[in-house]
């Protein structure tokens, strides 16, 4: 694979810069109007809105990693939490075993029952 | 904070480019022209009093997001048309438009040779062609990093993403468009 992809945004870029200085008076007009109208609209205090919106461009990127981080670490938690939760289960059976609290009987299976019995 | 001069600079510089990125992204010359004017009338209205160097990124970011909204909106009303279509009476007198009607020449080119004319339109028309091909992400991020020349900081700023997928999707346009343009005969 040769590297002449390299000189793909430099073409690219010469020949959209070539085709806009080439749009017509009319466009161009349109342009103007356009831009005339949103100065017109400017306004010297940005609303709650704007303030957000530049908040999020500012922090909405880091804001998500953090959330993803912090989603990924509540599941590993949790997940942690039930092993442990299963873990005590298991000791609190064997200890109850041990101490003749719960008969053999009551954890075998049925067909595991039937061979002891023969 | 930007005085109303830089700001009027600031549009007037990025204006043309929008407006071509639009029309990238939609594919009709009324409808770019309404997505510029919504992004210059946003931007104006509520973020006159930002930075100067803070311009950029917020035009592009505001820019982008009117795109994506149009999309929105196309698609609903797309499917609202869809729906009642076959309700609405067919139309008989359906004109086919003239062809030569529709050709748009500027008023400079005029008088130029009409070969060199020709082929610059041809190439361009390639371009074009090849930067519509491009899935939108890619070309997003390729044109605002090459054309716009932001930094790729910026770009992800821009888009909503991290660095290294700004990076993956220009190397991608990069390689599509380098592969595009070879199969269509152009030298690189």
């Amino acid at each position: 694979m040769t590297s002449d992809h390299k000189q793909v945004p430099e073409l690219v870029t010469r020949v959209l810069d070539n085709e806009i200085a080439r749009l017509t008076s009319q466009r161009l007009a349109h342009l103007a109007k356009a831009r005339d109208k949103a100065l017109a609209a400017a306004t010297e205090s940005p609303g709650w809105q704007a303030r957000m919106l530049h908040w999020r461009i500012m922090h909405g990127h880091a804001l998500r990693r953090m959330t993803a981080a912090a989603g990924l670490a509540g599941m590993a938690l949790v997940a942690l939490l039930w092993m442990a939760a299963l873990h005590r289960e298991d000791i609190a059976q064997d200890t109850s075993l041990l101490s003749a609290e719960v008969p053999l009987e009551t954890l075998l299976t049925a067909d595991l029952q039937v061979v002891l019995d023969d | 904070m930007a005085s109303r001069k830089e700001l009027a600079d600031y549009l007037q510089s990025a204006e043309r480019r929008a407006f071509r990125q639009a029309l990238f992204a939609v594919q009709n010359e009324e409808d770019a022209m309404d997505i510029v004017q919504d992004t210059m009338l946003k931007l104006a209205h509520r973020y006159s009093a930002a930075p100067v160097d803070e311009l950029p990124l917020l035009f592009q970011r505001i820019l982008q997001n009117t795109i994506r909204d149009h999309y929105r909106r196309t698609k609903v009303r797309r499917f609202v048309t869809t729906l009642f279509s076959a309700l609405a009476p067919r139309r008989e007198d359906d004109e086919t438009p003239d062809l030569l009607e529709t050709l748009e020449v500027a008023a400079d080119e005029a008088h130029i040779n009409p070969e060199a004319w020709l082929m610059r339109k041809e190439v361009a028309t390639m371009i074009d062609a090849s930067l519509a091909l491009l899935p939108m992400r890619q070309r997003e991020a390729f044109l605002l990093r090459y054309w716009e020349g932001l930094d790729v900081a910026d770009t992800a700023k821009v888009m909503g993403c991290s660095e290294g997928s700004v990076k993956t999707h220009c190397s991608r346009a990069n390689h599509t468009l380098a592969a595009i343009l070879r199969q269509k005969g152009v030298s690189l």
